[in-house]
This record gives C-alpha cells, structure tokens and sequence, in this order.
C-alpha cells in the first residue's frame, strides 16, 4: 500500500514538474501561447527558439522530472542511513533546477 | 434428491453468472456513460474528470471553475491593463481618450502556428485549434481583458474538441485534457505577455 502510495506521488509529481515547467519556462518566459514572440537575434530568442529552444527546453522537462524523482531517492537513502536528513537534502536538491529555471523565467531579460 | 441438488447448484451458477453479468455492467455503466444526466455535462471515465456545463449549456466551466460567458472585456483584474482596442477588431471600438493607439490585427492565414507550443507541450489538437489560438492572440493584443481572453479561449477549444470529435470518441476527451492543460499555462504564467500589439502585421504565427 505504501508502495502504490508513493508511485502515485511520484507520477503525480512528475505531471505536476513537467507542467510547472511548460507553463513557468515556455508560456511564462518564451510566450508560448501567446501572441508575443521573441525579438529575432535576441537572448530570449536564442533561449526559445531552435536548437537553443530545444535543449533549454529539455532542461526544464529534466529538472520537473528531478523534482519528481528526488523524494524518491530521498526515502531510499533516508532508510538505509536510519535518518531524515537525506530526504530533507534530495527534496532540496531536486527542486533547486526547477526553482532555477523558474528564477530565470522571471528575471532574464524579455529583449 | 441428487437431481434436486444439481439442479439448485445449476440454478445457483446460473444466478451467481447473471448477477455477476448485472454487476460487471452496472460497474462499466459510469465507463461508457460519458454524457451525464442532465444531457450536458461530460465525464471522461479515463481521468475521472468531470466537466460541467454552464447554465445556458453552451460551454464547460473553466478548470478553475469560471463561466466563460460571465466574464465581460476588460475586467480590470489585478495584472491587466484596460484599454480600447482601435479600429474594428470585432469588438472594440474606437476611444479618442485612450492613450494607446493598438493597430488593427492581422488577418488569420491558414497554414501558420499560432500556437506556438514547445515540443514539450505537443498536442495532437493544435491543427484544430489554431484558429482559436489566433483569437486568443488577437485578443491580447486588443487588450480586451485577460481573464476574458483565457476564457475565452477555453470556450473555444472546446468549441473545436466538440466540433471535431463525436460523442463516445476517445479523442474528444483527450482533447478535454489537453485544453485543460493549456488553459492552465496561459492563466498561471500568461500575464508577462499580456500586451498590446505594436503593429498591423501581428499576430504573425510562425
């Protein structure tokens, strides 16, 4: 039961990572959805669009997954140690990229 | 009484196998039942989602439970700016005393995006909804209101997931799902491009 639990968590989280991440990194910076496009040759362009789109793009799939993923590993490594504080680090760890990208979704500059 | 035993156990079988049949169908009734009662509301078994109708059974309910058809232009929520589209944009009108001057927008051409999705974000329901994605970029632009152009937006999504998939198709809940799913995007994380268009040639697609 515990199991189902957290494989139901995990899936949760993973859905809720990915989504955070399209809706913070490709609607929230790149304007996905939106009529604003980025300006040809600029930072946000570069960021968004082609190769430089798609592996920014991967990245902040990866780091909603992390989020997702990091529990996990936290209650594995938490058990064996017979201690909290490796799921306290993997839960802060996991969600650094995301809250990373989300730091640089709001901050970069829209040019 | 051999022939009385079997013949009860016979029966026994044969009550246990219909009430398992009654059982079974009354169980995969809410499965198939996609319509509600009211002949309205849908459920997608698949996600146990429900989506509600609007009292005058013209759309859905938002996912954040809005009524798309209460929601008027320019509803001044916080984040927004009011101001009159220019020229007939169907809708607005012309205000002398606006301080913004939004040029008309461009006219819809078949065959470019724009919805501009990442590839994270595919759906298979972007061909159809491409109008309705033009709408909704028409409408920023035209600084009708946010909230209104989000749901807007819902509305119509929905309008085409309806237009183009029968009842009892699969793909019309997938198509729910992913209209869902966009319609959250654009109201968590839409308001930074919530601006009014600077020229005639917008919204271009890609």
């Amino acid at each position: 039961m515990k199991g189902v639990a957290v494989v139901v968590l995990g899936v949760a989280a993973a859905i809720v990572g990915w989504w955070l991440a399209f809706a913070l990194w490709g609607v929230g910076y790149c304007g996905s959805l939106t009529p604003d496009s980025p300006p040809p040759g600029s930072l946000r362009s570069e960021l968004c669009r082609g190769a430089g789109g798609d592996v920014m793009g991967g990245v902040a799939v990866a780091a909603g997954l992390l989020a997702a993923a990091a529990p996990f590993i936290g209650v594995y490594w938490a058990r064996r140690r017979g201690r909290l504080w490796p799921l306290v680090v993997c839960v802060v760890v996991g969600v650094l990229p995301l809250a990373v990208i989300a730091i640089l979704a709001a901050t970069l500059p829209q040019g | 009484m051999n022939v009385k035993l079997r013949m009860s156990v016979g029966l026994g079988s044969l009550a246990a196998l219909t009430a398992a049949l009654v059982a079974a169908l009354t169980v995969s009734a809410p499965a198939s039942a996609y319509i509600l009662s009211n002949g309205c509301d849908e459920y997608d078994p698949a996600r146990a989602a429900y989506y509600q109708c609007v009292p005058d059974r013209t759309t859905f309910y938002t996912p954040d439970g809005v009524n798309p058809n209460s929601v008027p232009e320019g509803t001044g929520y916080p984040g927004e700016t009011r101001q009159i589209a220019f020229l007939d944009d169907g809708g607005g009108s012309v205000n002398i005393s606006d301080n913004v001057m939004i040029p008309p927008p461009a006219p819809y051409r078949a065959g470019r995006d724009y919805c501009s999705n990442p590839w994270y974000a595919y759906s298979a329901y972007e061909g159809i909804w491409q109008y309705s994605c033009y709408l909704h970029d028409v409408c920023y632009g035209s600084q009708k209101g946010r909230k209104y152009c989000d749901v807007r937006f819902w509305h119509d999504t929905i309008a085409d997931c309806k237009s183009h998939h029968a009842l009892y198709d699969p793909r019309r809940y997938d198509c729910f799902s992913d209209a869902t799913a966009w319609y959250w995007a654009i109201r968590i994380a839409g308001a930074g491009h919530y601006v009014p268009r600077q020229s005639n040639l917008e919204p271009a697609g890609t």
